[in-house]
């Protein structure tokens, strides 16, 4: 068992030489005992030293992941440092305002970050036990979500979209409208983008840049250009810092993390060069605790004053909602936000789906002292009724509109209604819960107070047809 | 006759009543409707007038907001780059001062320690010594033997060391090379300062600029 000086001290020996390279993985042979997730500088001849993590170590052979890829390393000429420690970033406030790599290295021409707080970058799920039940609605002033799939600070609550819908626009919205109502919070803003295009990044800078939240943002950048290797290690470095934030800094934490796909794709890659046994669609059979260890880091802890409520965003493949990577989040996750392509084709913003979207923590941060006495038994209603919408719709494509009952036709007006006044809105729109509640009453007074089983007669009285 | 044309006046009189009581009614009915839509109207322009002003506000805060933020963020950038500045201008003086230390007397001890260092760091039986030339001229087999010593004392483990025959090296420090060319310690003053980079440059900040210095 090497000293703790000898120790520091291998973090400078070199291994000349690599045994073997393929793809983003370097195997080094006959290497002092080093760690599991041991960061790794890996050094070509021009001197230009790339980061990488131990993702095997035997007494044979060290299998090293390079983040910033292999391009340009040759076998003899590749020299291999193990620094005895996982990676580390310094983590400061002075982080927010300013762009970073997915190691966590600043892009935006600034010097490195300076902090005496250095973190394992890998961190550690937030111990069941030590959690305090989220409870504090989120006023995101977008009606679908307020109304019906409510946020609550501490949730993770992910959008399932698909490519070419909206979701990029409906988390800048959220990210600029997103507020504690009675309270100044405002929310610092940790963005990780992982596989996505520079003109998506350049949205979310300059939507963030135009409503002036900027400064309480950090963004962390690895783009669809960069090594998809980066990929993994973004969102671990992103939710390190919002772990010092929000538990270091009492800070209220929203973290982005898009695109959750490019993440478990770049996951996959790996899994295959390492001839691990494929599961589902190829992905490996640690998908689901890979993202449980990302999404656990969410939450709200007992004794700390903040929070990090977060929201990854994933594309399905062929909208397909069984895909491991939707399939697997909604296990982990507390609710979704599915988009539907549909309601995307016919205009409208946000094309949220109302029957598959939902949020589990809903419950316990509406209603009176919350939101407002009628909220819950009125997203209720409305959830019933156009559930009862999309029945009438399949039957009349079936039997034809002239033959439906008056009653149906009434609905067929309600929905229409609902989605082009209730769930559409402006990307700009910032509603209030109570014009969110006031417009589900106009909406529902639609239809005949016989046909709202969910309403108590008091509500009725007081909002019906108001 | 005459009760025919009285009739036909009474009628007509009757007629001219009905139609001018309801004349004042219709008039009154759309005065009281203009009134209504006058006051409708009315609510209208000015909930319109609010909603407008409301909005011109908060695009004003907004645009308040846009405005501050980025004058905030670049106070900080440049901030941030000045304090950078000054950092690698000690730094690059801190080089200096070192490489100029080459010719004072105690730096042979200086230089065992770095040799001693990079000896235990590569772990290996025997090992190959290079240095800059300024600093090759003061490495000799009795300082070599002497660093071998005292590796001995502290880790119990024999190493030999010899001095390498390859070209010297272009910078200040020592690199130790294992006989099977597997493995090396690059103790050069550059790379020593790069592995301890965040510290020192944390260091340099405290002592400028304090420890609760804002970017």
């Amino acid at each position: 068992m090497p000293d703790k000086t000898t120790k520091s001290l291998l973090s400078g020996r070199e291994y000349i030489g690599v045994d073997k390279i393929d793809g983003p993985l370097v195997f080094v042979s006959k290497t002092h005992p080093v760690g599991y997730r041991e960061l790794v500088e890996c050094v070509d001849k021009q001197g230009h030293v790339r980061l990488g993590i131990v993702l095997e170590s035997s007494t044979n052979a060290v299998v090293v992941q390079v983040f910033e890829g292999t391009s340009g390393l040759t076998l003899p000429g590749t020299r291999v440092r193990f620094s005895g420690e996982p990676l580390t970033i310094a983590v400061s406030k002075e982080m927010l305002g300013r762009v970073f790599n997915g190691l966590g290295h600043p892009i935006d021409g600034g010097p490195p970050q300076r902090s005496d707080i250095e973190l394992d970058v890998n961190g550690m799920a937030i111990n069941p036990t030590a959690r305090q039940y989220p409870r504090d609605f989120i006023q995101t002033g977008i009606s679908v979500i307020d109304g019906m799939n409510t946020l609550i600070r501490g949730q993770k609550l992910p959008i399932f979209s698909g490519n070419g819908l909206p979701h990029n626009e409906l988390a800048a919205q959220i990210a600029r409208q997103a507020k504690i109502r009675g309270t100044n919070t405002q929310f610092a803003v940790v963005f990780a983008a992982m596989g996505v295009k520079h003109d998506v990044a350049r949205f979310f800078t300059q939507s963030f840049e135009e409503s002036g939240v900027l400064e309480n943002v950090a963004l962390f950048l690895s783009l669809a250009d960069d090594p998809s290797i980066e990929r993994l290690i973004t969102p671990r470095t992103a939710l390190t810092l919002a772990e010092h934030l929000a538990f270091n800094e009492d800070m209220h934490v929203l973290v982005i993390m898009t695109d959750m796909t490019n993440y478990c794709e770049s996951l996959r890659e790996i899994s295959t060069i390492r001839g691990e046994i494929p599961s589902r669609k190829g992905y490996p059979g640690y998908l689901y605790s890979d993202l449980a260890e990302l999404y656990e880091r969410s939450g709200m802890i007992k004794g700390y004053k903040g929070s990090i409520t977060s929201l990854p965003i994933l594309t399905m493949p062929n909208d397909d909602i069984s895909h491991p990577v939707p399939d697997l989040s909604g296990y982990i996750t507390e609710g979704q936000i599915v988009f539907e392509r549909e309601m995307d084709g016919r205009g409208i913003y946000p094309p949220v789906a109302g029957l598959p979207s939902l949020s589990r923590l809903m419950k316990d941060g509406i209603g009176e002292g919350m939101t407002r006495e009628d909220h819950p038994h009125l997203a209720s209603q409305l959830f019933a009724a156009y559930s009862y919408v999309k029945d009438v719709r399949n039957l009349a494509s079936v039997i034809g509109e002239e033959e439906l009952t008056p009653l149906d036709h009434t609905y067929l007006d309600f929905g229409r209604e609902f989605e082009q006044r209730y769930v559409s809105q402006r990307k700009d729109e910032d509603r209030s819960i109570e014009e969110t509640l006031d417009l589900g009453w106009e909406v529902l007074s639609i239809l005949p107070v016989d046909e709202l089983h969910r309403i108590t007669e008091e509500e009725i009285e007081k909002f019906y047809g108001k | 006759m005459d009760s025919v044309e009285k009739e036909k006046a009474a009628l007509i009189s009757g007629i001219e009543t009905d139609a001018r009581v309801e004349s004042e009614k219709i008039i009154a009915e759309a005065e009281k409707k203009v009134a209504e839509k006058r006051g409708y109207a009315e609510k209208k322009i000015k909930s319109m007038l609010n909603e407008a002003r409301q909005k011109a506000a908060e695009q004003a805060e907004t645009a308040k907001k846009k405005i501050i933020s980025g004058a905030e963020l670049e106070a900080k950038r440049r901030s941030m780059h000045i304090r950078n500045a000054v950092i690698q201008d000690i730094l690059g003086r801190v080089e200096k001062k070192l490489d100029s230390m080459t010719g004072d007397a105690n730096y042979i001890s200086v230089l065992t320690g770095w040799i001693a260092e990079a000896a235990i760091g590569l772990g290996a039986e025997s090992a190959q010594v290079n240095a800059s030339e300024k600093e090759r001229v003061l490495i000799n087999d009795q300082l070599l033997s002497e660093v071998a010593e005292r590796i001995h004392t502290q880790t119990g483990r024999q190493v030999m060391l010899t001095l390498s025959d390859s070209q010297p090296l272009k910078s200040q420090g020592v690199v130790l090379t294992s006989a099977d060319g597997r493995t090396a310690f690059n103790n050069q003053v550059k790379t020593r300062m790069l592995r301890k980079q965040r510290a020192i440059r944390m260091r340099i900040y405290n002592g400028l600029f304090g420890d609760d210095g804002k970017e």
